[in-house]
């Protein structure tokens, strides 16, 4: 859940610290590891639609709320799915561990609510490796992640505009090339450090998805983006994430929230 | 109509030919010139839409199919070891997946051994293990645990991996591609088949043995090239040997070899032009029979000439007389040849009619060069003295003297030329009743083609098939596949297909796929893995849970077995083999038990390719019977129009049932069995082998027009043209020897069964032939004086 917080609080910057910087003086990975050092609020909480479109030109829609909440040495999450009907109440805790100083972590723990089944199940691993598909979308856990600078070398390639907003567009390539899109173009707004757009390329160089972030809004003072578009350009299916009802560090978030029995007894709404 | 009376006709056309012999050779050039503009339309294909006349309806089937389940292409490699957990093995397993999936477009993921993930449930809940996420162990009692923990999982034991641990599938996800088949396959197949080849996979403790559609059409692509290049190359060869061998002329090589060339290229460009498809393997029976149409042609001419100038030394007129003799004789038998070929339009397979009619076409276009080309040709030079040693003899050689001897012995004991024949003719009948027919595409091929030989080991292996067939079930209704009820009667529908003839059985475990196997892994593992619970749960709430749980944890292959809207879904069934009658039979189970169990469904039934090849079966015996029979009746229509007898023609196609019969009988006997290619051979052979007993029945009444003794008529007809019969079916046959050595079964059979057709018919045109016209005297009475 910190992986989703972290796409949906916005990939990016600190811009008061940039504010002596000019965009000439900087390389493509200052741009990218500025926009990691970007504050996130400390608990937040969302309601999610997640529409599908198939390459068969068929759509699904789900429905989640998503609350997080930062411990400091844990941030604790919870994803409850409200519709479609069948599969309403299906949850998903998930404790995630900070690194250590001596670099070791925790594993994650992980429970999953079926209602059908009326109990809760923990899950020794995600039960998802990063390449897959995020809830069914053509999101992978992988874009929703907070992936470390180090994975890639980056290459500033120029100006471009991207929603309409003059970004910086940087090139990713992945150092181990072992990922299905090894290569992205990103383009991170000059002004705000935001991503607005990301071009995914698959391992033959090949153009396989195009995310295209929109209706950007600042709450608490955090940026928002509120409209997810990925589209899979080669198979022509994509999925969209539209964040509603958006809240950071209200404190309303109770801590029970993050507990088995809250998924349970179908508290959480 | 006499013979006489057409055969002067034909020397007034000579005449009349040599005449204005320059005007005739523009005009062909012309035609040729016309013709061959088509060339660059041609389009050969070599699909298997070109077997079904229905295509349009099977390829609808297909769509509607992939547009709910999406395209079911896949690149796998088949690992053969004496232990597929061998480190080396499954070091190459994890290094071979790596570099496809780097390498080759369009593929999206790897599933094998080192990339499983397995959720296995625990007391608690589940765990999801991926048993060598930390490479290949070195300690061999690890690899030893993580063995028997896979061979644990029900849904992996003989499936992607053998019970024995000697077989194991990579299987490559393809994504859907928006380009044709062709245009991928030529993408797909040469990366992989570079690394599959490549020195770091060779290794004495396995074998990888490559699959997939895309992959294995592009070496069927590959393969048929080479096989028809080859064929074509060394037709040539053999026709260029045979016509200076007989001939020993120049003229005689050169016209047959322009006269084929000239008549496929304009044939082949005038169907282009007129939008024709024409089918690659087929084209072979095409050409090398023009080619050896041509040079038949070439030499009964030729040696007509030959006699004439041998005995005259007048260039000019022996054309003449040598188009008089054997001119309305090759036309018949062209028209008879045409005829046998065009009975193929009444067999109701694409590429039959195609084959048939572009033949047929060819066939007359070859007429049409080498009688132009030859008598002109040969009009031209000097003229010679008459050779004394053929003038006592009429022009004839020793050869033909000796013919004229075997003559004699045949009619002297006719009584036992024609017992033996009934007899044999008798022999040959429970042969032909034996006859199976069974369009099994490998056995087609051949496993003398490499990439067949893999793929039937692959098939004959534990974990490998060749064919499979679907039985879809679909309701209007969205969600409808969750009820319960339904996934359980598909699981008993699986259970049924189970005990089926023709369905494969690996480890005692039939090779049936549905979703019903996802739900039931996913509800052992929710309830602490506790065998009990591999069963469909009684709660459709629950069932929809559990398929919404594995498709958000990333398994999306769930919509390759269900649509979408869960409306739909399929069972998948893998053959052990080939049986069209069996295949036929266990579909009509299928069939039945499916409205039996789905009675509400929308749709519902068996789809496939294999059903199309089953339902073909019975199409090819229907086609094959038409197409023979037309033949039959369309020469001896022909034959008695052309003998202007009823009797005479009855008695011409005697002969000519005997070559079919044999035929037929060595198929029964040797168990060829009656497919799209061996369909073609006695329509074919009967419409070349006529051709002899025309020359041959058409000289003898020539003969008799003029002396009234059919002793002495049929004598002359053996010194006359008994060498060329026989020269006429050794090219034949030597072109026909061609296919034999051909690693295509089909072709081989079409091979050695022409050759066999041939020799049988040339045999009873010597025999048969003689005796019957000498018993029956179908010409008329003789004259006593």
């Amino acid at each position: 859940m910190k992986k989703l917080r972290l796409l949906t609080v916005s990939i990016l910057v600190a811009l008061s610290a940039l504010a002596g910087l000019y965009a000439q003086e900087l390389t493509g990975e200052e741009i990218i590891r500025l926009a990691h050092e970007i504050p996130e609020p400390d608990s937040s909480s969302v309601k999610a639609k997640l529409l599908i479109h198939s390459k068969k030109g068929t759509e699904k829609t789900r429905e989640v709320i998503m609350k997080s909440k930062n411990y400091g040495d844990v941030t604790k999450e919870v994803i409850v799915f409200t519709s479609p009907k069948d599969v309403s109440g299906v949850g998903y805790l998930m404790f995630n561990y900070e690194e250590q100083e001596d670099g070791s972590k925790k594993d994650s723990e992980n429970w999953l609510y079926m209602p059908a089944l009326k109990k809760v199940k923990r899950i020794a691993s995600s039960g998802t490796e990063a390449e897959g598909n995020f809830m069914g979308t053509d999101f992978t856990y992988e874009d929703m992640g907070d992936r470390s600078i180090s994975k890639d070398t980056y290459t500033l390639l120029g100006e471009e505009y991207a929603g309409g907003v003059k970004c910086w567009k940087i090139k990713c390539v992945s150092i181990e090339h072992t990922e299905s899109d090894p290569e992205r173009v990103v383009y991170i707004g000059q002004d705000d450090y935001l991503l607005y757009r990301c071009e995914f390329y698959d391992r033959h160089g090949a153009l396989h998805r195009v995310l295209e972030c929109s209706e950007i809004e600042y709450i608490d003072s955090y940026p928002c983006t509120k409209v997810m578009k990925m589209q899979n350009v080669q198979s022509g299916s994509w999925s969209m994430i539209t964040m509603s009802d958006v809240q950071y560090n209200t404190g309303a978030i109770d801590d029970s929230v993050f507990t088995v029995s809250a998924l349970e007894q179908g508290r959480i709404r | 109509m006499k013979t006489s009376r057409i055969n002067e006709h034909f020397e007034s056309f000579a005449r009349f030919q040599l005449k204005h012999r320059k005007a005739f050779l523009i005009a062909l050039v012309v035609f040729t010139v016309i013709g061959c503009l088509g060339l660059p339309r041609l389009k050969l294909t070599n699909g298997e839409e070109d077997w079904f006349d229905n295509w349009e309806e099977v390829q609808m089937n297909q769509d509607h199919f992939e547009s709910i389940f999406g395209s079911t292409d896949t690149l796998l490699a088949f690992i053969k070891a004496d232990d597929v957990f061998d480190p080396e093995v499954l070091d190459a397993i994890d290094r071979l997946g790596n570099e496809i999936l780097q390498n080759v477009p369009y593929v999206e993921s790897v599933t094998s051994l080192m990339s499983l993930s397995i959720p296995i449930g625990t007391e608690d809940g589940f765990e999801v293990i991926n048993p060598f996420e930390d490479g290949v162990p070195e300690d061999p009692e690890e690899i030893e645990r993580i063995r028997q923990f896979i061979l644990s999982r029900e849904s992996l034991v003989n499936v992607l991996v053998s019970d024995d641990c000697t077989e194991t599938w990579v299987i490559f996800k393809l994504e859907q591609y928006s380009e044709s088949l062709t245009e991928a396959m030529n993408k797909i197949a040469p990366p992989a088949m570079e690394i599959f080849n490549s020195e770091s996979y060779k290794s004495d403790k396995y074998r990888i043995l490559p699959s997939g559609l895309s992959y294995t059409e592009y070496e069927e692509e590959k393969a048929t090239y080479e096989q028809v290049v080859t064929r074509i190359a060394i037709g040539f060869i053999v026709m260029v040997f045979f016509l200076a061998f007989f001939t020993r002329s120049v003229k005689g090589i050169i016209v047959p070899a322009i006269a084929t060339v000239f008549a496929l290229c304009t044939t082949l460009g005038i169907s282009a032009l007129m939008g024709i498809e024409g089918n690659m393997v087929m084209l072979m029976v095409t050409l090398l029979l023009a080619m050896a149409l041509s040079v038949g042609y070439a030499i009964h001419f030729i040696n007509a000439f030959k006699m004439h100038f041998r005995r005259t030394g007048e260039r000019k007129e022996s054309v003449v007389l040598g188009v008089r003799d054997c001119g309305w004789a090759l036309l018949f038998t062209v028209i008879t040849t045409m005829a046998g070929m065009l009975s193929f339009l009444a067999g109701g397979i694409k590429s039959m009619r195609w084959v048939g009619g572009i033949t047929a076409a060819a066939v007359f276009s070859v007429y049409l060069y080498t009688m132009v080309l030859l008598p002109i040709l040969c009009s031209y030079g000097k003229n010679r003295k008459p050779d004394p040693q053929y003038v006592s003899t009429e022009g004839s050689t020793t050869a033909d003297l000796k013919m004229e001897k075997a003559g004699r012995k045949v009619l002297k004991h006719s009584t036992v030329v024609l017992v033996a024949g009934f007899m044999l003719m008798i022999a040959m009948i429970p042969g032909i009743m034996k006859i199976k027919v069974n369009m099994d595409y490998s056995d087609m091929m051949g496993e003398r083609t490499p990439y067949i030989k893999r793929l039937l080991e692959i098939t004959r292996s534990k974990l490998g098939s060749q064919y499979s067939y679907e039985v879809l079930i679909e309701y209007d209704e969205e969600d409808a596949i969750k009820n319960p009820e339904v996934l359980k009667k598909m699981d008993e529908l699986a259970e049924r297909i189970g005990t089926l003839s023709m369905t494969k059985v690996s480890g005692g475990k039939p090779r049936v796929k549905s979703v019903t196997s996802v739900i039931k892994e996913m509800n052992r593992t929710l309830n602490e893995d506790n065998p009990a619970y591999y069963s469909i749960p009684d709660s459709q709430d629950l069932v929809s849970q559990i398929l919404f749980l594995y498709e958000i944890s990333g398994g999306g292959d769930v919509y390759n077995y269900v649509s979408e809207d869960f409306s739909a879904a399929y069972l998948h069934v893998e053959l052990s083999g080939y049986d069209a009658e069996e295949c036929v039979k266990n579909m009509d189970m299928v069939e039945k038990w499916v409205d039996e169990l789905f009675p509400d469904a929308k749709t519902a039934g068996v789809v496939g390719e294999v059903l199309q090849y089953a339902v073909m079966n019975g199409k090819l015996v229907r086609g094959s019977l038409r197409s023979i029979g037309t033949s039959f009746i369309v020469i001896f229509i022909l034959l008695v129009l052309a003998f202007g007898s009823l009797k005479t023609g009855a008695i011409a196609m005697i002969p000519n049932i005997a070559p079919v019969m044999l035929i037929g009988a060595i198929m029964g006997y040797a168990s060829v069995p009656l497919d799209m290619v061996t369909a073609l051979i006695m329509p074919m052979i009967l419409g070349i082998a006529v051709d002899d007993t025309i020359h041959f029945t058409n000289h003898i009444k020539y003969h008799f027009e003029k002396c009234r003794n059919y002793r002495s008529s049929i004598l002359s007809s053996y010194r006359e043209i008994g060498k060329t019969m026989t020269m006429t079916t050794v090219i034949l046959c030597a072109m026909f020897t061609i296919f034999i050595f051909s690693t295509m079964n089909a072709l081989c059979r079409i091979g050695y069964l022409s050759v066999a057709g041939l020799a049988g018919a040339l045999i009873a045109d010597y025999t048969i032939t003689p005796v019957l016209i000498y018993v029956t005297k179908p010409f008329g009475k003789e004259d006593k004086k």
